[in-house]
């Protein structure tokens, strides 16, 4: 493991800064290309909305499909960043400054997309508001007993603190976005968003304050998120579904796929901003070691699942158990254990592999192996149910695929487009990490950014953990 | 002396924290107060950086007042929903302990999170129509400065000739007074 040649303090802000101005057309392609995507959302969600839930492949007894297993998906996913970077900010982790920005970024564009699959899957979309509580004239109120209704209550408030929790440390670098940007458009745009930020010491010291506490308090808010998400199946007595052990399961599920998709943007990012200077072979080793511990624990749970299925004989989780294992669904089921367990332990135990491009290549295996373990839970368990009579089958129509696909669009023009606009990597927090690399604070002082005759910075994104 | 004449602005940026604490100290040392020394910096500064009284904060006791809020909201939404819409079930209870406790729990994280940052925004003048006192916080031509990683050293309210000496101090070290 080498980081890069040391450079001073100085150099590595006008080289971040620099790499920020650049426009760079690779992205305004995958912002188009993505556009194109976006497209297919809209067009398939409204000839759904103008034909009806029925141009789908859910019916009974499967009447839950692509829809609800891409809402577990993408909350699932949300996971990267809030979580990611909440416990590496708590734990004080100094490599995670090029990586907080990016990370909560994938959390917000992810759960607004997780969180509008239910009101796709509601068919007559326009009815979401029986949800809400509020009094209204048709005496229509939400029932909180019900586990879908404490999805409600917990998405709402993972969104809203996500979008808070991104958003706080980005006023400073909006700051410095407008104090830079040349008067006009660009200047008011920014000006908006840094609220008149001009980083004076009861700023930072308020806004440090705000940051530790959301962070704190975040992360049991993403726990509860996908228990609440596990508890739709839990609660039921559907076999298949009935399991003590779906909460952590789901919230280890969903860290992983996270830290999946984090590795693959991490790795785009890199390349096609080049910031192999700030998300450095350390960064991507100490996420390796962190997506490797995360496919165990997958791995563990998964185990514990099946082992006590198989082991309590019940008739009717048996048959579910048996399609997974042996019959039907054996193929998705073996596939998800193997680029879920083998091929990320395999690869990512070695140094070597815990480089960008194999990182990003296991990370896209392990978000089609999360994908299958969603699909898995979903369809198996609803297509066998107790009375054998019933027993149905399950394929999706072109306008869920057209929905599942179009969405993945609209999450990389989300993503593509905030990375135009605003700096990908915290500027603010950089500056920081190398003051105390520096020893600013101490003795070396300098700015953040400023030179010193003698003081030269580590290597961003290095600095211990 | 007129206020006027009182109401004299320096401005000064530097690169390196050590210059900026020397001014800092020099200027405290003339007589000027705390109070009319403010230093902007691109990145947060530590504690004993800077001879200046350290920033206080209430985020903490906002915070945990709005998860109380939240918390109270949330738990109010819950039980009289139950009260309101009673559903006997068999030995079990109006009000369930896990449905309630669950709203609750999302209600008091909701009602922290929003505190905190409602409060982080009004300590540090960043809401709209939060009163910004003694010029502080207004936008200086120097701020490209800080955006640009240095750190920007003003004082207000100085006579003509305590406003001269300062610029005659910073002059040294600085990389632009204005």
């Amino acid at each position: 493991m080498t980081d890069r040649p040391q450079a001073s303090a100085r150099a590595l802000d006008g080289e971040l800064l620099g790499r920020l101005d650049r426009r760079r057309p690779g992205l305004l392609v995958g912002s188009l290309a993505s556009g194109a995507l976006v497209l297919v959302f809209f067009y398939c969600w409204g000839y759904q909305i103008a034909n009806g839930i029925g141009v789908t492949g859910i019916n009974r007894p499967v009447f839950w499909g692509f829809y609800i297993i891409n809402f577990v998906f993408w909350i699932g996913i949300s996971h990267a960043g809030t979580l990611i970077s909440a416990i590496l900010r708590v734990t004080k982790a100094e490599w995670r400054r090029p990586v907080t920005r990016s990370a909560e970024a994938i959390t917000l564009f992810a759960l607004a997309i997780g969180g509008l699959f239910p009101l796709i899957h509601l068919g007559r979309v326009t009815i979401f508001y029986y949800m809400i509580p509020y009094p209204n004239s048709r005496m229509l109120w939400p029932n909180f007993r019900s586990p879908l209704v404490w999805d409600i209550a917990a998405i709402t408030t993972y969104i809203i603190g996500s979008a808070l929790y991104l958003f706080l440390p980005l006023i400073p670098d909006a700051a410095v976005m407008r104090d830079r940007a040349a008067a006009g458009l660009k200047k008011r745009f920014y000006a908006v968003l840094a609220l008149g930020w001009r980083g004076t010491s009861q700023q930072w010291h308020s806004l440090e304050w705000g940051i530790r506490i959301l962070a704190v308090a975040i992360i049991p808010v993403a726990v509860s998120v996908h228990t609440i998400v596990s508890w739709d199946f839990a609660m039921t007595q559907t076999p298949g579904w009935k399991s003590t052990i779906f909460g952590p399961y789901f919230v280890v599920g969903a860290i992983f796929s996270g830290i999946a998709v984090l590795m693959i943007a991490m790795a785009l990012l890199r390349r096609g901003l080049a910031l192999d200077r700030f998300l450095t072979d350390r960064v991507f080793n100490n996420l390796g070691l962190l997506f490797v511990t995360m496919s165990l624990v997958w791995g563990y749970f998964t185990f514990a699942e099946h082992l006590t299925v198989w082991y309590s004989g019940d008739l009717f989780e048996k048959n579910v158990h048996h399609v997974l294992l042996h019959g039907d669904f054996a193929v998705p089921f073996w596939t998800m254990v193997v680029v879920n367990l083998v091929i990320p332990v395999a690869v990512l135990s070695f140094p070597r592999g815990r480089r960008p491009l194999p990182t990003a290549l296991v990370g896209c295996g392990v978000l089609v192996g999360m994908w299958l373990e969603r699909f898995l839970i979903v369809v198996p368990a609803l297509s066998t149910p107790r009375l054998a009579y019933s027993i149905g089958d399950y394929l999706p129509s072109w306008v869920e695929l057209g929905i599942m696909i179009g969405a993945i669009g609209v999450f990389a023009c989300l993503y593509f487009t905030f990375t135009q606009l605003l700096p990908i990597v915290s500027v603010w927090e950089m500056r920081e990490g190398w003051r105390h690399a520096a020893g600013g604070g101490e003795s070396g002082r300098t700015s953040g950014a400023a030179p010193t005759a003698t003081a030269a910075a580590p290597a961003p994104g290095g600095g211990g953990a | 002396m007129t206020a006027a004449a009182q109401d004299h602005l320096v401005e000064a940026a530097f690169e390196r924290v050590e210059d900026v604490r020397a001014v800092v100290e020099a200027v405290l040392e003339s007589g000027v107060a705390a109070s009319q020394v403010e230093v902007r910096s691109p990145a947060p500064l530590e504690e004993d950086e800077l001879p200046l009284p350290k920033p206080k904060s209430r985020v903490l006791l906002f915070a945990l007042a709005g998860a109380v809020l939240g918390g109270l909201t949330a738990f109010g939404l819950a039980a009289g929903t139950a009260l309101a819409y009673p559903l006997p079930t068999g030995g079990m209870s109006i009000v369930a302990g896990p449905p309630v406790g669950v709203v609750t729990y999302e209600g008091t994280a909701l009602g922290l999170i929003i505190m905190t940052v409602l409060r982080v925004l009004w300590e540090g003048g960043l809401l709209p129509g939060r009163a910004i006192r003694g010029g502080r916080g207004r936008a200086s031509e120097l701020d490209h400065h800080v955006a640009n990683g240095r750190l920007l050293l003003r004082v207000h309210g100085l006579s003509e000739e305590q406003a001269g000496r300062l610029r005659d101090w910073s002059r040294a070290a600085a990389v632009e007074v204005g």
